[in-house]
């Protein structure tokens, strides 16, 4: 049967690969394996009660409503909730016609591509970045320049010599993408000078930025920096949120904020994709969010992932060799990145993998290669003791890995 | 940036990307007072608001697992009860590894063309067919061949002439486009015949069936026609099925069947489009499902448009014109209307001024034509307003005809 459908596939469908973060986790799910790998937040934090009560209420009010064809934009109280909760972040309130409700966060990086990238098309990222992202690009055709980074997010000026030499050598660059807070998997998170910096060099080259923000809420310690969104004065940047790490990702809510007239493109788009989000998923999170329990609620998660921050932090000053292996501790967000210059990424899995303890390996976060040295641990699935014993069987691969 | 600095950076199809003809007259559509015959849209009264509710129960129960992420291949529930449930249907019990949950029976299109779909690639549709998915399909980039209709749905006969000329002029053909029950805009079913010969020349072709059936279940009167899918055993033949009609658009779940391997691309395609559909929407859908709540309710949504659709039909027979060429469909949403002589974009805008709307016929056709025809949906519109609807319409058109 296969032999049949082969000769017919599309280009883009041949090339097609598995996630291989998809792959790893099936390794992570046998039996007895604690995984760090996935970066899943904690089930133990969904406000579940809180979560039904809404679901039966909105059902109850606008039943009829919100089980018809919803508007390709978005459920209308969504948005102008949207709007008003998001506008300290935004620098200001967002209209009607710059927002946009999608399916998660995932589908704005979906439309814009639509919108915007030819195979062939280069999109400018972070030398690490989440790998879900990219392929998604990917399946649009893009290619990638990518910018290396530090503890303080992209180094953006390097970008103005990288986009010189993408324009010497005839690159269409068409947006430029960056997870400015608790970054996905590096968790720094990008200093203000930067942000500033950032928005200048797009606006000069009239390049727009996708400002990818899952994790901007979950921030346990310093200050919150302001988005680039509010840095801009000229559309240029499109900023993507999600309700997937404030509220639940089994809502698959997202939204996309910016400019209306990529924002009315977009849609039109979405309109091809899916005709609309769940009206049923939307109007539940309006109400939760109505109801006050976003407010309520996320203090609380706050709180629950910073423990276990420190909890995971203090598991590896115990277990880690200390001399072998360097992280910056994340001020918000879902990971920690480690780097180990003497290790290889891929033999400590399998040797991790032995001990049941699972990370994902650095390399599939760097479109353009790289990686081997380094790799990521997502501190909020696991439980306190779980994250104990890991971390120990970790410890142990990692001696190992030395050792041999 | 304003519009013309997106210009620059849009993609080939962002740049041709156009609002829909069809959304721009609706939008005249939103009148006060306004009966509309156009959208497609369920009649909200008919919605089981109740029994919906009393679903969403599952957010106690099962909270943790549904507020989580999902398997992209869907809620194995929902599939256990749609293979189960579809099975008279499909003529076998189908394996989970041949099924996917989509955002609504849309985005099979979607993703089915990323799967299949070069650029310049040609796909068979009806004429006419459903603008939805020719806008889903140009996005892709496809070439359309048209293949006519009869009251037995397309002309299968003329399929192997057409492809064999096609062929010959360099089109590379992935796929036959069918709505095989009651038709949008037709409201035609194809034949058990056309069915089987449709099938044969698949296979002697070489050509896979897309079998898009939302409307396979709201069957009025008459008998049910095998699916394409039950007929296959070559493996060539996708079919798509949706709760938008039988339960509710709201919650944007869908599903398609396929081989496994081209259900195991589409995976792959949905993780960088959307992740998964919205776990808490799949989780409704199923609870209502497990309650018994699809069985029961189903008979109640036949009875309720069955009615309306013999409003309309003895509604039409006082108001229309002796010339007015159409058959009462047995099952699905629409009339589709030839008035012979008349230029239905011109009755349009006579009509909304009259206080009716639909949708005019060359909308339905990716290559022209249809412009003597109209579409008119019996579900949405209430009692009293088709029968004044219709009149309105048979004054605009006795108007039309006086004019001539």
């Amino acid at each position: 049967m296969t032999s049949f459908w082969e000769p017919l596939y599309g280009r883009a469908s041949r090339s097609l690969k598995p996630s291989p973060i998809r792959e790893m986790l099936h390794l992570t799910r046998r039996p007895g394996v604690i995984s760090f790998a996935g970066g899943m937040p904690d089930p133990a934090a969904f406000p579940v009660e809180a979560f039904r009560e809404a679901a039966n209420r909105i059902l109850e009010e606008q039943g009829r409503d919100i089980l018809q064809y919803g508007t390709t934009e978005g459920y209308p109280p969504l948005k102008a909730f949207l709007s008003d909760w998001t506008a300290p972040r935004m620098g200001r309130k967002l209209a009607e016609d710059e927002l946009l409700v999608t399916a998660g966060s995932t589908q704005v990086v979906d439309l814009l591509s639509w919108a915007t990238v030819d195979p062939g098309d280069f999109v400018v990222c972070e030398e690490a970045t989440f790998l879900g992202s990219t392929g998604t690009m990917r399946n649009h055709g893009a290619s990638f320049i990518t910018v290396p980074c530090d503890g303080e997010g992209m180094k953006v000026e390097l970008l103005p010599t990288l986009l010189e030499e993408a324009k010497a050598r005839g690159r269409k660059v068409k947006y430029i993408y960056t997870i400015p807070n608790f970054h996905n998997p590096l968790g720094c998170t990008m200093s203000l000078q930067r942000r500033r910096l950032l928005v200048q060099v797009a606006q000069e080259w009239g390049i727009p930025i996708l400002e990818d923000d899952p994790y901007g809420y979950i921030r346990y310690d310093g200050e919150h920096l302001p988005s680039l969104f509010s840095l801009d004065d000229r559309g240029i940047v499109i900023y993507a949120g999600s309700f997937s790490k404030i509220l639940a990702p089994g809502t698959r809510v997202g939204w996309a904020g910016g400019d209306r007239e990529i924002i009315r493109k977009m849609a039109v788009f979405k309109q091809a994709v899916d005709v609309c989000t769940s009206v049923v998923a939307q109007a539940e999170v309006y109400k939760y969010c109505e109801m006050g329990f976003l407010d309520a609620f996320l203090p609380k998660i706050v709180d629950h992932y910073r423990k276990k921050r420190d909890d995971f932090e203090a598991a590896m000053h115990r277990f880690l060799p200390r001399e072998e292996v360097s992280w910056v501790k994340p001020q918000g967000g879902y990971f920690y990145w480690l780097e180990t210059p003497r290790i290889s990424a891929r033999e400590l899995f399998d040797r991790a993998i032995e001990k049941k303890v699972a990370f994902v390996l650095g390399e599939p976060f760097f479109p353009n290669g790289g990686g081997e040295n380094a790799f990521r641990m997502c501190f909020t699935f696991a439980s306190p003791e779980q994250t104990e014993e890991g971390m120990r069987r970790l410890g142990e691969a990692m001696r190992e890995s030395l050792d041999r | 940036m304003g519009e013309k600095a997106w210009q620059e950076l849009y993609s080939t199809v962002g740049a041709a990307l156009k609002p829909s003809p069809i959304r721009e007259l609706l939008k005249l559509t939103k009148r006060p007072g306004m009966i509309s015959f156009a959208g497609g849209n369920p009649d909200p009264a008919i919605f089981p608001v109740k029994e919906f509710a009393e679903a969403a129960r599952i957010f106690g129960e099962r909270g943790q697992e549904v507020l989580q992420y999902g398997m992209t291949e869907g809620f194995e529930p929902l599939k256990e009860f749609l293979a189960n449930w579809m099975a008279p249907k499909m003529g076998r019990v189908t394996q989970p590894e041949e099924m996917l949950i989509t955002t609504g029976s849309q985005q099979v299109t979607d993703l089915f063309c990323s799967v299949m779909v070069d650029p310049g690639d040609t796909v068979i549709v009806e004429e006419p067919t459903y603008p939805g998915a020719l806008h889903t399909m140009k996005n892709h980039r496809v070439r359309f061949l048209g293949i006519p209709c009869d009251q037995d749905g397309m002309q299968v006969e003329l399929l192997p002439d057409l492809i064999r000329k096609a062929r010959a002029e360099g089109h590379r053909i992935k796929f036959i486009y069918s709505i095989v029950n009651f038709q949008n805009p037709s409201g035609y079913t194809l034949s058990e015949a056309r069915r089987r010969r449709l099938l044969e020349i698949a296979v002697e072709t070489g050509i896979p069936i897309y079998e898009d059936d939302p409307y396979g279940l709201l069957r009025y009167n008459g008998t049910d026609q095998p699916t394409i899918f039950s007929m296959d055993t070559e493996g060539m033949v996708l079919y798509a099925g949706s709760f938008s009609k039988i339960l509710a658009p709201g919650s944007r779940v869908g599903w398609v069947v396929a081989p496994k391997d081209v259900t195991r691309k589409m995976v792959m395609v949905k993780q960088g489009v959307d992740m998964c559909t919205s776990v808490v929407a799949q989780a409704a859908v199923y609870e209502y499902c497990r309650l018994g709540h699809l069985d029961g309710h189903l008979p109640k949504i036949l009875d309720h448009y069955r009615r309306k659709r013999d409003a309309m039909a003895e509604a039409f027979r006082q108001t229309l014109p002796e010339n007015a060429d159409y058959s009462i469909p047995e099952g699905g949403f629409f009339f589709w209307i030839r008035l012979p002589g008349i230029d239905t974009k011109e009755l349009f805008y006579k009509a909304v001024e009259k206080g009716v709307a639909f949708v005019i016929g060359e909308s339905f056709f990716p290559s022209g034509g249809g412009k003597d025809y109209l579409r008119a949906c019996f579900t949405f519109a209430q009692p009293d307003e088709i029968a004044e609807g219709a009149r309105r319409l048979g004054l605009a058109i006795g108007e039309m005809q006086g004019t001539l």
